[in-house]
């Protein structure tokens, strides 16, 4: 690990120090100043990309095209977690991965490597609480598959190992807070794999959605019958959770080429799949990459890098509003506006409600190598 | 005059945008999909003579030699499509009303007798995929469970021959219509589709590299178990296998000399070399023509050596493709789609 000095820049004591240092009149003058600054001003596009000599990087544009920054690291990731008050993201390495890297958002300083456990390795995703607690999704592997939370504490100005809790399941992939934070819903890939291999072990998939408070303890688990591995997840305000699927090439060759690739729970009802179309549902080749719920619009969407596609629906109605060629269609995030979307081999194209109609335009943003995660810090 | 010279700057740079040559890209983006709209036209010629043919057999106006050559035409236009399954084919996934495979349960033929024994049979094109295309058209006519020469046999299956081959010539017209659409819809940038030139040409370079990459698993299929299985070559009824390999090679061939070759040259000598030979070679060896089809040369010691060294072919021109040509071009492909999580 490696040793760092984590600078003295959250907003709260640059504030503080600011009201410390100029006092009356120049506390009110300092917050226009401060809200017209470029990096509060200007979000920025965090995600993990690779270049054509398959070199991983941890980069920052804004949507304008500028490059914040452009880190080299030695592993590639794959979701994006923004500190919940300092500028500071973790990008957090795919299975079967063991880095996980504090950047420092303002210049794109590595501040930290975490590595894992003995025994361990990552599944790409994890969620900063309110004070900074980190949980990260992790294989067992020695007893292989055996989903973990690993949980993390700021000692020192480093993130540290603190302690984990079972996901009640194998294969834990990305996860997300239940209301008010009081614990996570988390997509159970259901796929067992070894140390240091992405082979699946076994042909069969044990995947499940649980529902769990944040000391552990089940609340819920849920299948879907169709047997998919439950990847990704994504809520909206009101509780409703959707998750993607993807399924196993054995099963596709075995003849069954349906595969229930959305699926939905809303709160107190059972997890089912989202109605979508056969004919669109199997031109996605059983596999989407990112869900994501805008929920004021009531907008659900899939990335879909096998079909090339991005879908989207109204949450409520089912009604499928888009159903867009990108290629390598990968990343996916919400605006105020919509979604942003990357594309492993394309551009990135935002996605607005306009008038009566959705438009989807190009962003100037680098093309290509986008892994199948973004955030958009504001 | 003040708007005299406002006008003539204007004037200029009209002219000058007007004159200004199209980019290698660009030339390399029309290329390309002058080369695919010939075999369109092709395949929707072939599949309107199928389709005329078969309702001449199903009234004992052809004979079976005359419905089968037809069939084998019709097939092999549609192969010189698979190569480059760029718009339509792939958005939409028409793929499988074609030609169904792999076909690892059979489903083409019990999906036909099924229908056959249901006296009222829905619609074909609200059918199964495996029943509407020319799989489902070779099971009758090639297939040996049954003697489609026999005039009782043949009466029991020309009423699903016929809307096949109704089916087929109807979906090559569309098919064909969609894709001067979607052709002419992106040829200028931006489009809806590609931002720009770039864009489009990593789309294209990415379906031709995984349609590559399928042919490969098409000669691998019927030995993925250990065991060679040739039920699970494509075409092992009709022996049309090597042929339709050889037509999708035509193709890669036709837009690498047309297209890719043309922005390759420039940029690396040695690739482009490196590329024109293998394509030679690969046409070369699968043009002999076959003393047995590949069928049954595949359960021979000579006849696996002849796959692999095909499938090493398929698997350099796939590396050519994918990885020198990908970085000579600056292109990324198939990133999360082959190896995302």
């Amino acid at each position: 690990m490696m040793a760092i000095s984590l600078p003295d820049f959250s907003r709260r004591r640059f504030l503080q120090s600011s009201l410390q240092l100029s006092g009356g009149i120049g506390t009110l003058l300092l917050f226009p100043t401060l809200s017209s600054c470029s990096i509060f001003k200007n979000p920025s596009l965090l995600s993990a990309r690779n270049d054509v000599d398959n070199k991983h990087w941890c980069v920052s544009y804004g949507l304008d095209g500028s490059e914040h920054f452009r880190t080299e690291v030695p592993q590639r990731c794959h979701d994006v977690l923004q500190h919940p008050s300092l500028p500071l993201a973790l990008f957090v390495a795919r299975r079967p991965g063991t880095h996980c890297y504090l950047i420092d958002t303002r210049n794109g300083d590595l501040l930290q490597t975490l590595e894992a456990r003995t025994d361990r390795h990552f599944y790409g995703h994890g969620l900063f609480d309110h004070d900074g607690t980190l949980y990260l999704t992790e294989n067992d592997t020695s007893k292989p598959g055996r989903g973990v939370l690993g949980i993390y504490q700021w000692r020192k100005n480093f993130l540290e190992f603190s302690d984990e809790i079972s996901t009640h399941g194998i294969e834990p992939h990305q996860f997300v807070w239940l209301p008010d934070n009081t614990g996570f819903a988390i997509a159970n890939g259901g796929i067992r794999t070894e140390a240091a291999s992405r082979i699946p072990l076994h042909e069969t998939i044990e995947s499940s959605l649980v529902l769990m408070k944040k000391n552990g303890e089940l609340i819920s688990k849920e299948t879907l019958s169709s047997g998919n591995s439950i990847r990704h997840i994504a809520a909206a305000s009101d509780g409703t959770l959707a998750t993607a699927q993807q399924f196993s090439r054995s099963e596709i060759n075995n003849g069954n080429d349906t595969a229930t690739l959305l699926a939905i729970k809303k709160p107190g009802q059972p997890f089912e799949p989202f109605p979508v179309n056969a004919e669109t549902e199997k031109q996605l080749q059983t596999y989407s990459a990112s869900v994501a719920i805008h929920s004021n619009h009531r907008w659900l969407a899939i990335t879909a890098p096998r079909g090339n596609r991005l879908l989207l629906w109204h949450l409520d109605t089912g009604e499928q509003l888009l159903d867009v060629a990108i290629p390598d269609c990968a990343g996916i995030t919400s605006t105020a506006e919509g979604f942003i979307v990357s594309s492993g081999e394309g551009g990135c194209r935002s996605v607005q409600q306009q008038a009566d109609s959705i438009s989807v335009k190009p962003l100037p943003l680098p093309a290509g190598g986008w892994d199948n995660h973004l955030i958009l810090a504001i | 005059m003040m708007r005299f010279f406002l006008l003539f700057p204007l004037i200029f740079f009209t002219l000058l945008t007007a004159c200004t040559p199209p980019t290698p890209e660009q030339n390399a983006i029309t290329a390309l999909y002058n080369t695919m709209t010939p075999y369109y036209v092709k395949w929707r010629e072939a599949s309107a003579v199928f389709a005329t043919t078969t309702a001449n057999f199903c009234a004992n106006k052809a004979d079976l030699g005359d419905v089968r050559t037809r069939w084998r035409q019709s097939a092999l236009a549609w192969h010189a499509i698979q190569a480059f399954p760029i718009g339509p084919v792939n958005d939409k996934g028409y793929a499988s009303q074609v030609a169904y495979w792999p076909d690892p349960k059979n489903l083409v033929a019990f999906q036909v007798e099924s229908r056959l024994n249901n006296s009222t049979p829905p619609a074909l094109a609200s059918s199964s995929v495996a029943l509407r295309g020319l799989s489902a058209a070779e099971y009758i006519l090639f297939d040996r469970t049954h003697d489609i020469s026999q005039q009782d046999v043949k009466n029991h299956y020309c009423p699903l021959l016929n809307e096949i081959g109704t089916y087929q010539a109807t979906f090559s017209l569309t098919l064909e219509q969609e894709w001067q659409q979607f052709s002419q819809q992106t040829q200028k940038f931006p489009n809806e589709r590609f931002a720009n030139e770039h864009e489009a040409l990593t789309e294209f370079l990415r379906t031709q590299v995984t349609a590559l990459d399928n042919t490969g698993k098409r000669l691998t299929e019927p030995f993925k178990t250990g065991q060679t299985q040739i039920y699970q070559l494509e075409y092992w009824r009709s022996g049309l296998s090597q042929a339709s390999l050889y037509s999708m090679a035509q193709t890669h061939e036709a837009l690498w000399r047309q297209g890719w070759r043309t922005l390759a040259l420039p940029r690396d000598s040695d690739l482009a070399t490196s590329i024109d030979q293998t394509h030679v070679a690969l046409l070369e060896n699968l043009s002999r023509i076959p003393l047995q089809p590949l069928s049954v040369t595949i359960t021979k010691a000579e006849g696996v050596a002849w796959v692999r060294s095909r499938q090493s072919e398929w698997l350099t021109l796939d590396k050519l493709y994918g990885h020198a040509l990908a970085k000579t071009l600056g292109i990324q492909i198939g990133f999360n789609a082959n190896d995302g999580d």
